[in-house]
């Protein structure tokens, strides 16, 4: 995505924009579910994320990937959104049955795992979200969220420790 | 659980369990219309189960259900008899009612608490014919009350049917509503969205508009519990409402009548064409109440420590502002020190209980701290006390979902 002017340079860049949409709304979606837990919020923070991917693909560098750029945009307003006013009364238990309903069939451990993510720490659930199911490198999660490389790391032991007390039931769970 | 197990299963995991959350396909051509200034759409849309929450929390959303209790008392403590009798004082009865052709619109009460104006109010049809009545709008002194400026509100999202019957289910002849607002909208002189302020006290005009709609096709009751999410093909050319007289005003318009609204709008005046094209119902009136009110903070006994700072272990707490009163409050303040102690104290975030160990507080967040920057902000709410204010709180870490453990004791002094 260069900085491109003029009418041709224009449906370019929409061009460009509507792939970047195609590719990346699902799983940014997803993500933004399990960070907010909560579904209108996430379609609220998926439009907002690319409402801003958009007014800003004029001044995208190519420094970090597309999906760098387009996460720390997405992180930055899920945090926004989370500290909105409605979040303040917003219980901070989750249990599946909360979960939308699926369109595919999956397992009860699937279901678990995924309450188990959604039941940690705002910090930990982030990078959790981001390596192992965005699929970032704890540079590009450092670079996303702006923090430095060994919090990522640090913070990824935790969560995954967290989890595995949580799935094995040594933690409250839900 | 090992990294690479982690990575083996958390995908496949998502995406099987909330397979059914994809992407609307219209997104990006939205977005690229919107931008252009095609048309103004930027679509925001609520699940019913977020709409009837947001009733229920903060009617500066605009989203409205019937109330079992609408008295402020009620909102905040689950009943007048469970309220202190303090709060019950402190709550004002005007009971003034503006009467128009095609309603009645009655601001029953008022409370401010320093950190928020409460309000309860009541709208009703006379007519006998079914009319439908939406949120236009609360105002202090020709100001906006926040609302989130993500949505649209009032006639871009909900409403309630009054009078008549629809498919044979009387709808109620009145609606009582309670709303929460704790912030005015600004706007710079070009009219962009310039942040917000708090509630100005003292002498201020409070207003309350509803806006009154004559439905020009049936009316279908329907379950909205029966619909989840978005799809284009759920459209129809008719009004909704349920059994309670509660009408969806989104989730059925086609989007392409999806309007953008702000604060200095009027949602009525905004919709009003769409629904006469839709074919749904026709703006017949707007109904306004206006009283004065006197803000002060004299209303409520208050609470706040003895001392604004404290140390908790490694970490030192600053409160910038602690306002403790029986129907809420807020904590807002920074923790310093070094970066593991701090994180490791917030890392659930900060919680207030009482000497018994009752949690006090009803949300918290905070900042992260970054690299080169000195404290980590944060910001706890208060919920409503049925009991007397607490001579002494303490500050707790989550441990654990809902494990609390206190890490310091605040003594405080009433103002």
């Amino acid at each position: 995505m260069s900085n491109v002017k003029g009418p041709d340079g224009a449906q370019m860049r929409d061009q460009a924009f509507e792939e970047l949409v195609e590719q990346h709304q699902t799983a940014l979606l997803r993500t933004c579910f399990l960070y907010l837990r909560d579904r209108s919020l996430a379609e609220d923070a998926v439009q907002e994320t690319f409402l801003k991917a958009y007014r800003s693909m004029g001044s995208f560098r190519g420094e970090s990937s597309q999906r760098t750029w387009l996460m720390r945009i997405a992180m930055n307003t899920c945090r926004d959104l989370s500290r909105s006013g409605w979040f303040r009364f917003h219980d901070r238990r989750y249990t599946p049955d909360m979960l939308p309903e699926a369109s595919v069939p999956f397992e009860d451990e699937e279901e678990g795992l995924v309450a188990a993510v959604m039941q940690l720490p705002r910090k930990l659930r982030e990078v959790i979200l981001l390596h192992y199911y965005q699929g970032m490198s704890t540079v590009e999660i450092a670079s996303s969220l702006g923090i430095a490389q060994s919090s990522v790391s640090g913070r990824m032991k935790r969560g995954r420790e967290k989890l595995r007390a949580m799935l094995e039931g040594r933690e409250p769970h839900a | 659980m090992r990294d690479d197990e982690l990575k083996a299963k958390l995908p496949a995991a998502v995406d099987k369990r909330l397979s059914a959350l994809e992407g609307d396909p219209w997104l990006a051509r939205r977005i690229i219309q919107a931008e252009r200034g095609d048309r103004p759409i930027v679509k925001k849309k609520l699940s019913v189960s977020f709409a009837l929450i947001l009733v229920l929390m903060l009617l500066t959303l605009s989203a409205a259900v019937a109330l079992v209790n609408s008295s402020i008392a009620g909102q905040l403590f689950g009943s007048q008899e469970q309220a202190p009798e303090a709060v019950l004082e402190a709550i004002h009865t005007p009971q003034v009612t503006a009467s128009a052709e095609l309603g009645t619109l009655t601001m029953d009460e008022w409370l401010y608490d320093g950190n928020g104006l409460h309000t309860a109010f009541t709208m009703s049809n006379p007519t006998g014919e079914p009319l439908l009545y939406t949120l236009d709008g609360i105002w202090l002194n020709g100001q906006r009350i926040t609302y989130n400026h993500f949505r649209t509100d009032g006639a871009g999202d909900s409403g309630f049917l009054l009078g008549g019957t629809v498919d044979g289910v009387a709808m109620p002849t009145s609606q009582s509503l309670y709303n929460l607002g704790e912030e005015l909208y600004q706007f710079d002189e070009n009219g962009k969205f310039a942040g917000t302020v708090p509630l100005p006290e003292g002498e201020n005009k409070l207003k309350v508009s509803v806006a009154v709609w004559k439905p020009t096709s049936p009316v279908e009751l329907v379950d909205y519990d029966q619909y989840e999410g978005y799809d284009v093909t759920q459209t129809k050319d008719h009004l909704t409402v349920d059994d309670s007289g509660f009408a969806n005003l989104w989730l059925f318009r086609p989007g392409e009548y999806n309007l953008s609204t702000n604060a200095l709008q009027i949602p009525s005046a905004v919709y009003a064409q769409a629904y006469k094209e839709l074919g749904w119902m026709e703006l017949a009136d707007t109904i306004d109440v206006e009283i004065d009110v006197n803000l002060t903070k004299a209303d409520m006994v208050r609470a706040m420590p003895k001392q604004m700072e404290v140390q908790v272990g490694e970490c030192r707490l600053v409160f910038t502002e602690f306002d403790m009163t029986q129907s809420g409050g807020v904590i807002d303040g920074w923790v310093y020190g070094e970066v593991n102690a701090v994180n490791t104290l917030m890392e659930g975030g900060l919680h207030v209980l009482d000497a018994s160990g009752t949690l006090l507080s009803s949300g918290c967040w905070w900042d992260d701290q970054d690299e080169g920057v000195e404290g980590m902000h944060f910001h706890i709410n208060l919920a409503p006390m049925a009991g007397e204010l607490p001579g002494s709180i303490q500050l707790a870490s989550m441990k654990d979902i809902e494990v609390y453990e206190g890490v310091v004791t605040l003594e405080l002094e009433r103002k």
